[in-house]
């Protein structure tokens, strides 16, 4: 095999190479925004259970002092 | 046919010729009286012997001249082999001009390759610098 033979080959690697990159990089993009979604999904639930957890401990409060 | 008197050594000699060979002979007979006059002449040396003499120098001449005509046939041959061999020399310095030509077109092309191997392998060096920032861009 001649080397620029050699070198056609190398470059085709590359290009296919380039291609699964680009992929990669798109799913990672992907994966990144899946899991910022979701960490605000997170948040927003902390936050309710915070409310809810003080809903609950004022029902309590009042339920002991009407007792 | 004409005839030239000659007179050699105080004789008459009548010499037929040809025409076209007069100059020549008369030029010989000059020659031959030439030769003659390197003996001296006196009443106790014959004509004979001056003439037996002149014609012991003229083998002497000619057997020198044939020594000569040896060598000089000797070093014919010997240039006609030198000849030869020359001959064959430019034949094969011609092969090797025309092998080194061959080699030289060669030599180009191989550098045709070359070059276009090193722009070729450029190429694909900034193609992988560029998947290389692709990734560091993606990773950040």
């Amino acid at each position: 095999m001649s080397i620029m033979d050699k070198i056609t080959e190398l470059e085709t690697s590359i290009k296919k190479t380039d291609v699964l990159v680009d992929e990669l990089a798109l799913y990672l993009k992907e994966l990144k925004i899946k899991t910022r979604l979701k960490e605000e999904k997170i948040l927003k639930l902390k936050e309710e259970v915070t409310i809810n957890v003080e809903k609950i401990d004022e029902i309590i409060e009042n339920y002991h002092a009407n007792t | 046919m004409p005839i030239l008197k000659v007179e050699i050594l105080g004789s008459q000699i009548e010499i037929n010729y040809e025409v076209n060979e007069e100059e020549k002979l008369a030029s010989l007979i000059e020659n031959f009286k030439r030769r003659l006059s390197d003996f001296p002449h006196s009443e106790r040396v014959s004509n004979y012997t001056i003439i037996f003499l002149a014609a012991l120098k003229a083998e002497d001449q000619l057997a020198e001249l044939k020594i000569v005509s040896d060598n000089n046939k000797y070093n014919l041959e010997k240039i006609d082999k030198q000849v030869v061999i020359i001959e064959k020399l430019n034949n094969e310095v011609v092969l090797l001009q025309d092998q080194l030509k061959e080699l030289n077109l060669s030599n180009i092309y191989e550098k045709n390759i070359n070059s276009n191997a090193v722009e070729a392998i450029e190429k694909l060096e900034n193609m992988l610098e560029a998947i290389q920032r692709k990734i560091k861009n993606s990773i950040q």
